[in-house]
């Protein structure tokens, strides 16, 4: 009876206690994004892409096809050109040294130009410093600068950053004249996130010794794939004997192979992506660091990133301007 | 019973609404595409796309056609006239002309140039505006026109790029008719003052005042020769047409054909009505700049302050005020390409020895040969779509010629004057629909007219060898045909780091040297001043007209730059921007009359609706781009700092530990604690060693301290 009882009062102090609970979580006004995390799913509301060629020259071709292979892939799975920073250090397609005018190619079957009929690249030669990197992430402008060379995300914003060139030990050389650390990227990313300038970021390296670069990350919810550990080099795929050059990298040319069968609606994993590389076909050991993400890697879709999504969130008040 | 009726009523008035509503809508804005292609001589074919979008005056911010971005471009920066364009290839003046109709249109120099009039209280307020603008502009076009943001590229032209006084707007499009105001006729060669008259070399300054400054505005003037052109440029380019590359003539821009041209101008011109902004300024100069003028200028300058309210869009102060700052907006935009048709249709190239018939084959070159491309239909939202084809007259009513393939059939012959060209008019809104559209033109390698040159040929070369002076040389030869006294017009700009003496300046004429003062009827010398300016140089000479060779030369020293002011591939050279050498006594316009055609459509026989044929026929100043020069400049070992930087630290890490090594550390292999109890003389080892030890650290501390009361005397007593 009595522990009867006491089992009753504490079937109703249990279930005070979970209104309670209720009433406090519902008074907390709990954000999505913190469900969205515990349950593994993302939580952003709109997709940003940089993608950075750091390379000049007629010799680094493939860099220049890295960049744009990325650029057609997030183009082709939604994500609009104003929302797309596109830095290409060198015209490769209009190169005197160019066969194929307005054309560049990731393969030497020559089926896909990557330049496609209505590119738009946001800085161009010498406009691709360091400063100008470090500035489309912090979003630290001369008031003069037009909105379309800015990256206006928010903290809703889920950004893809994929850098390729010549790099080494915890840098990446711009143009073959400064170069950016990775004490430079990590705090660069430390002050968008200070400034909720992002939900969550993917950076992609596609360089010698990429994997270094990421070495001094320590801002939330970043997960970096890097082509290469340190001592290692990332290698080119193949030379294109009619365009003279070798036209792609190997990390690059797996990642398009892989994105080219993906659709919008895709529900593949960055996992999947990332069992994708082996050293076998590349040459040298792709890693990834997931330790500041928050959610589980295995859940984290490639569309996440690589697509645009419309997510809508109700507001139930009003919004005060 | 009574529905059908009923419906039927409110369906009449929803159409007589939306006619209006249309009607009124086209009153305001205009597009036009036209295209007109032109046999070259060796193989070629020239095509000039020319879109010409009209915005009329007293238009509100809503538009239909006329692009959104352009318009803004113009309220914000107060522009009273523009023009940007993107080449990629050389012009070929002795074999594509220079002085006739569509060569002064189509012939810029190669990378980017930009010049354009800004309205402007204060040369101060001009150079913030063309910061602004060029930001602006990179931005919508996908370029790095920002680099001409640097004050030390800016420049202010002085002679060239002013007013003229014809416009041949007056000849667009009959529906959108707008009243030119009095900025437009001002002549700007009464600018320079005193100058015209007096023969010395002296500088002159525009000087304008406030109100001068506004209604004539202030021109900047702009070179990349080094900007890469591709199809970046050409998609926000397209993405102010109201069809894109979607409808119309645009859809044959194939990009690959585009950019595997020889030649390739991309531009953009803008003219705003008038001087938009004076009055208005004028007006509110007297009242607070804060206060909104009246109507609907009020959200504009709310948001925009200061600025806003006075530069020009706001409303009215007054009928006339309103109509004024509400000019409309002219957009040109241009496309013109040289292709090579040799290969894809067999015509051989231009025979060598010249007009011997045999070689030649007479062919007809299609759009759809050349685009790889079919027309499909005309910009539904264009008011006016036509395709002009070129050609001597026989060839067309000769036998070579079959309007077999041809749809639409030609309509309109127009003949230019005194010449012996004739253009056949296509108008694609009288199309057959249901079939692809085509038009070709009668191609006869070997004899196409001579081109219409200017009279002299421009060429202009680097002289002078190592990397630490040399010299300019520009040489004008005179050409068949370009008899008489002429004038002649020079702009060239010089970056600060080719250190021009102007005193070297030498002029010859057909070998004799002269003096340059007898010979400059104006001139205008710039200096340069290191990173903040760069030299222009502007002489307008007097070729007497038995002289058959004129060379200009002038010496320079080259500069030094700075590490950091090195582009990254600095070792190839720097480039310095065309030169621009000005006919201003030669006419550029072609004067087309119709000669022929089929008079049942009731299109007028002028040139209304025809913005092409009025822009040729206009007097466009004749000029010739001389190729740009490569100058190679004294670099860096780029390595150098890394390398001194390494190795410096190395030595002096070396030398610093060594010593502090040898003053501070202890002895090696005496153990400072065993080593009391067994010393017989019973001294106390630990003191030892801090004497020791202290005894340097005192010597250093004292010598330190010498130098630095040395120092403080030394830096004090200087």
């Amino acid at each position: 009876m009595n522990i009867s009882c006491f089992s009753y009062q504490l079937t109703y102090a249990s279930l005070g206690l979970f209104l309670l609970l209720l009433t406090c979580i519902d008074a907390a006004q709990v954000r999505p994004s913190e469900a969205a995390e515990w349950l593994g799913v993302s939580n952003h509301t709109n997709n940003w892409a940089v993608l950075v060629d750091t390379s000049r020259y007629w010799f680094n071709y493939r860099h220049i096809a890295n960049t744009l292979s990325l650029y057609r892939t997030v183009k082709r799975l939604g994500i609009p050109d104003d929302h797309i920073i596109l830095m290409l250090a060198d015209d490769m397609a209009c190169n005197p040294r160019n066969t194929y005018a307005a054309e560049v190619f990731n393969n030497e079957d020559h089926r896909l130009n990557l330049y496609g009929e209505h590119i738009e690249v946001d800085y161009r030669g010498y406009e691709v410093t360091v400063e100008n990197f470090l500035r489309v992430l912090t979003g630290r402008h001369d008031p003069a600068v037009p909105r379309s060379k800015r990256l206006l995300t928010d903290g809703g914003s889920n950004v893809l950053v994929y850098l390729t060139g010549h790099g080494g030990d915890e840098f990446l050389k711009f143009q073959d004249k400064e170069q950016v650390q990775a004490h430079d990227l990590a705090d660069a990313l430390q002050q968008m996130h200070q400034k909720q300038r992002y939900n969550e970021m993917l950076i992609i390296a596609d360089t010698c010794q990429a994997f270094t670069l990421f070495n001094q990350l320590y801002s939330p919810n970043v997960v970096a794939i890097g082509s290469s550990l340190k001592d290692e080099s990332s290698y080119s795929h193949h030379i294109d004997t009619r365009v003279g050059v070798a036209v792609i990298d190997r990390f690059t040319y797996e990642l398009l192979a892989f994105m080219e069968g993906l659709a919008t609606a895709s529900t593949a994993t960055l996992r999947a992506l990332f069992d994708v590389f082996r050293f076998e076909s590349l040459g040298s050991h792709v890693d990834k660091r997931t330790d500041l993400l928050r959610r589980p890697f295995n859940s984290v879709l490639v569309t996440d990133f690589f697509g645009s999504v419309t997510s809508v969130y109700q507001t139930e008040e009003v919004y005060v301007l | 019973m009574f529905a059908p009726p009923f419906h039927f009523h409110w369906r009449l008035v929803y159409v007589v609404l939306s006619a209006f509503v249309i009607c009124a809508s086209t009153a305001h804005e205009c597009f036009s595409e036209e295209l007109l292609v032109r046999p070259l001589p060796g193989g070629k074919v020239l095509i000039h796309f020319h879109f010409v979008s009209q915005l009329g005056s007293g238009a509100n911010r809503h538009h239909k056609l006329f692009s959104k971005a352009v318009d803004q471009l113009v309220r914000k920066f107060s522009l009273q006239e523009l023009e940007l364009s993107f080449t990629q290839g050389r012009w070929d003046y002795t074999r594509w002309g220079a002085a006739e109709g569509i060569a002064p249109l189509a012939a810029k120099p190669p990378g980017v140039e930009l010049w354009s009039r800004l309205s402007a209280e204060s040369e101060a307020e001009a150079d913030a505006t063309w910061r602004n603008l060029t930001h602006a502009l990179s931005g919508i076009f996908c370029a790095s026109v920002k680099a001409l943001a640097d004050p030390a590229t800016k420049v202010v032209p002085i002679l060239s790029f002013q007013k003229k006084g014809a416009d041949w707007r007056t000849h667009l499009l009959a529906a959108a008719t707008r009243a030119p105001s009095e900025g437009e006729k001002g002549d700007a060669e009464n600018e320079c003052g005193g100058t015209a008259a007096g023969r010395t070399l002296e500088t002159c300054s525009l000087g304008a005042g406030n109100k001068e400054g506004i209604r004539l505005g202030h021109t900047r003037y702009g070179a990349l020769p080094r900007e890469a052109v591709c199809t970046e440029n050409l998609t926000p380019w397209l993405k102010l047409l109201p069809c894109r590359d979607k409808a119309g003539l645009a859809t044959l821009l194939e990009r690959r054909r585009v950019y595997g041209g020889s030649y390739h101008a991309l531009q953009v011109h803008i003219w705003a009505g008038g001087a938009p902004a004076a009055d208005v300024r004028t007006a509110s100069a007297s009242g607070s700049c804060l206060e909104p003028a009246t109507g609907a200028g009020r959200e504009w300058s709310g948001d925009r302050g200061c600025e806003g309210a006075s530069s020009g869009d706001v409303g009215g102060r007054g009928d006339d005020v309103s109509a004024r700052a509400r000019g409309g907006i002219v957009l040109e935009q241009t496309l013109t390409l040289v292709l090579d048709v040799g290969e894809g249709v067999g015509i051989p190239n231009e025979n060598p020895a010249g007009g011997v018939g045999h070689m030649a084959s007479k062919q007809a070159v299609s759009l759809a040969d050349v685009f790889g491309r079919e027309l499909t239909g005309s910009c539904p939202l264009a008011d006016v779509s036509r395709i002009y084809t070129e050609g001597r007259r026989v060839d067309y009513f000769g036998e070579g010629f079959s309007g077999a393939s041809v749809n639409p059939q030609p309509k309109w012959v127009w003949s230019a004057e005194g010449r012996s060209k004739t253009l056949l008019e296509y108008d694609l809104k009288r199309a057959t629909l249901g079939q692809p559209l085509n038009v070709s033109l009668p191609y006869d390698g070997a004899n196409q007219p001579a081109a219409e040159r200017a009279p002299f040929e421009v060429s202009r070369f680097v002289t002078g060898h190592g990397l630490e002076r040399g010299g300019i040389r520009l040489e004008l030869t005179r050409l068949a045909g370009g008899e008489g006294k002429t004038v002649v017009r020079y702009f060239q700009l010089l970056p600060w780091f080719i250190r021009v003496y102007f005193h070297t300046l030498r002029l010859e004429m057909d070998g004799r040297h002269v003096a340059l003062s007898d010979w400059t009827e104006r001139a205008s010398l710039v200096p340069a001043k290191d990173r903040e300016r760069q030299a222009v140089m502007e002489l307008e000479l007097r070729i007497p007209a038995d002289v058959k060779r004129v060379v200009l030369s002038m010496e320079f020293d080259k500069g030094y730059l700075r590490i950091e002011e090195h582009p990254p591939d600095g070792d190839r050279g720097f480039d310095l921007p065309s030169a621009i050498v000005t006919f201003p006594s030669v006419s550029g316009g072609v004067a087309y009359r119709m000669s022929d055609g089929d008079s049942t459509g009731g299109d007028s026989r002028g040139l209304e609706g025809r913005p092409l044929l009025a822009r040729m026929q206009a007097d466009l100043p004749v000029r010739v781009y001389t190729s740009g020069l490569l100058i190679p400049l004294a670099t860096p070992d780029f390595s150098m700092p890394y390398n001194v930087v390494t190795l410096t630290s190395t030595v002096i890490a070396m030398i610093f530990s060594s010593l502090f090594n040898t003053l501070l550390q202890r002895e090696a292999g005496k153990p400072a604690g065993n080593a009391a109890p067994d010393d017989p003389m019973g001294r106390d080892p630990i003191g030892e060693k801090q004497r020791t030890r202290s005894l340097p650290i005192a010597t250093l501390w004292k010598t330190f301290a010498r130098l630095w009361n040395m120092w403080v005397d030394l830096t004090v007593n200087s």
